[in-house]
């Protein structure tokens, strides 16, 4: 399950990396993403309960779709803007953590 | 072909890091195995570094992809801090990103020389 998500993830990211062929650019916008579903994801399974489907969409895709190696080491490319490139990474994905996680807490109900 | 070694790379890559990670947690609370997972997956991507025409070096990109994570980083830093472990949440976001630099930079290193 984490071996098929992590899959369709990767095949995900590279796809985004077609759609900009900026390494850093679909890096960011790759990770921004999956940190975006995953908050989302976290609280829909929290309160439903999937654990097959848990280990296909949260290790699985969004855990496969990020990437923590890609920002280190495109950060520390020769071109410029390594450092801002990091923190850009940081930042939109805490603004995406804070703004979806309340989000989707509000919009999902809790099943009893 | 290109493509295929990546997504080689990737299923098995992300799999371990769910077994490492889910090993880790049975110990501790903390996310030490996400961190241990990003700082190796790091370096490992820094030794790629300039040569992504070879096989074994698009399988370790795959890899390295995979295996580690943002996201799980991000929830990580992101629930600590909501459950006002304020210390974890900082600790965790500035040691994770300070030795993967350096791991990454080792491995780019050791690429180049």
């Amino acid at each position: 399950m984490v071996s098929f998500g992590g899959i369709a993830g990767t095949l995900a990211r590279y796809g985004i990396g077609e759609i900009f062929p900026e390494d850093r650019q679909g890096t960011l916008i790759a990770n921004i993403a999956g940190v975006a579903l995953a908050a989302a994801l976290l609280v829909l399974m929290e309160r439903r309960g999937i654990s097959q489907l848990r280990l296909l969409l949260l290790p699985g895709f969004c855990a496969g779709f990020t990437t923590f190696s890609a920002v280190t080491a495109h950060a520390l490319e020769p071109s410029e803007g390594g450092m801002l490139f990091l923190a850009q990474n940081v930042f939109f994905s805490l603004i995406a953590v804070i703004v979806v996680l309340p989000l989707a807490r509000k919009v999902i109900p809790v099943r009893s | 072909m290109k493509l295929t070694l990546i997504l080689l790379g990737a299923a098995i890559g992300g799999p371990l890091r769910f077994v490492i990670d889910q090993k880790i947690r049975t110990f501790t609370t903390k996310p030490y195995g996400i961190f241990a997972v990003n700082i190796l997956g790091s370096f490992l991507l820094g030794l790629t570094y300039g040569r992504a025409e070879k096989g074994i070096d698009l399988f370790a990109i795959g890899f390295a992809g995979a295996f580690t994570t943002w996201s799980t980083f991000m929830l990580d830093v992101y629930l600590a801090y909501e459950l006002k472990r304020y210390k974890e949440a900082a600790a965790n976001l500035v040691i994770s990103l300070g030795f993967g630099l350096l791991a990454a930079w080792l491995g780019i290193q050791l690429a180049q020389g």
